[in-house]
């Protein structure tokens, strides 16, 4: 595979660390746009690819393991999401925005592997499932405290409906619009709306509690 | 809390709200202490959820997947997925096969045969079958 350097110099400035803190501006007006990106990839441009994936992992990543959690099986169904928009790069034309191609493809893959989860459980049933491997314990307090909640609603997440997961995941873990949300599942606007009211108060039930009194007085009413 | 109502808040949060609702929303913001209620504690939520989101996946994800997509370029057009299309194609020609045989074991079927046997082409069982089966020597 060939790897072009004007795209090569522009690595960094695109990257999702370095759009956290803003770009670059002598390099913004080099950063190539996705368009030109995917046109490089379709000739073969191998790093031109690998471009799309550091700009658009942040994303996927939020979706995938949103739905599915930590884990073996979140890293592989990321992977195969840029899979597939590799296999799929001569039919891609742009009808929608890259990002919600992908995050498309990451709530697909993501319910079918919710799927297959179920059918193990359903042959091979376990007291494990359902259960994300642990992550390393915090040792500052104020640490600990924003982890717990973190943690606490993190499982909160894992046990909506996939239907809800999947709203509750692009509208408000990944921050999506109301609009694309309801592009990316394509459904209504509407029930994207009415299935995020549900699986807000589903959330609110299972947070209940863990939620502390020390933001807005809300507890005693 | 109606879930009209919920839905309302939320879109106010997301800054989704035109010029109309939001002033509507403010006007009956002001008018009701449950609803100000509600709408802080959706914000609490929001904020939480925003807080849960995983940023990345383990180190090194973007060198990983450009090593399978090169493997994909490298194995080139004979790649599963287009074998598998291309056996895709196949499928009617292979079913029509399979029916044509199976019609014409049903025509050659003899009296007494089961419907599954005569389907599979296979020889009906009868005594003498049987006999014969366990040779000359019983």
């Amino acid at each position: 595979m060939k790897l072009r350097a004007p795209l090569s110099n522009v690595a960094r400035a695109a990257s999702p660390r370095r759009e956290a803190r803003g770009p670059d501006p002598r390099l913004m007006q080099d950063i190539p746009t996705d368009p030109e990106l995917l046109a490089a990839a379709r000739g073969g441009d191998a790093h031109a690819f690998r471009l799309l994936v550091e700009r658009y992992e942040q994303a996927v990543a939020a979706t995938v393991a949103g739905m599915l959690g930590r884990g073996d099986e979140a890293e592989d169904v990321g992977q195969e999401v840029f899979i597939q928009l590799f296999r799929s790069l001569d039919r891609y034309r742009g009808e929608a925005a890259l990002g919600t191609y992908l995050r498309r493809i990451a709530i697909n893959l993501s319910l079918n592997a919710l799927k297959r989860r179920r059918r193990l459980a359903w042959r091979f049933p376990s007291r494990d499932q359902d259960r994300e491997p642990l992550p390393e314990p915090a040792t500052d307090p104020d640490a600990a405290d924003a982890w717990e909640t973190r943690e606490h609603v993190r499982a909160a997440i894992m046990r909506l409906a996939p239907a809800h997961r999947a709203v509750v995941v692009l509208r408000m873990v990944d921050g999506c619009s109301t609009r694309e949300a309801a592009q990316i599942l394509q459904i209504p606007e509407g029930t994207v709306m009415s299935r995020l009211s549900r699986a807000m108060k589903e959330l609110e039930r299972h947070l209940t509690p863990y939620r502390r009194d020390n933001s807005s007085g809300q507890e005693g009413g | 809390m109606s879930e009209r109502d919920d839905g309302l808040l939320l879109r106010s949060l997301a800054g989704e709200l035109g010029r109309t609702e939001a002033a509507e929303l403010r006007a009956r913001l002001d008018a009701d202490p449950a609803l100000r209620g509600r709408m802080q504690q959706l914000r609490m939520m929001a904020g939480a959820l925003r807080g849960a989101r995983h940023d990345a996946f383990a180190a090194g994800f973007a060198g990983r997947v450009a090593r399978r997509a090169r493997a994909e370029y490298e194995r080139g057009p004979l790649s599963a997925a287009l074998l598998g299309r291309y056996f895709a194609r196949l499928v009617p020609a292979v079913v029509a096969i399979l029916v044509l045989l199976a019609a014409y074991t049903l025509r050659d079927s003899g009296p007494g045969q089961g419907g599954v046997d005569a389907l599979l082409g296979l020889a009906p069982v009868t005594a003498e079958t049987l006999l014969a089966a366990d040779g000359p020597g019983m």
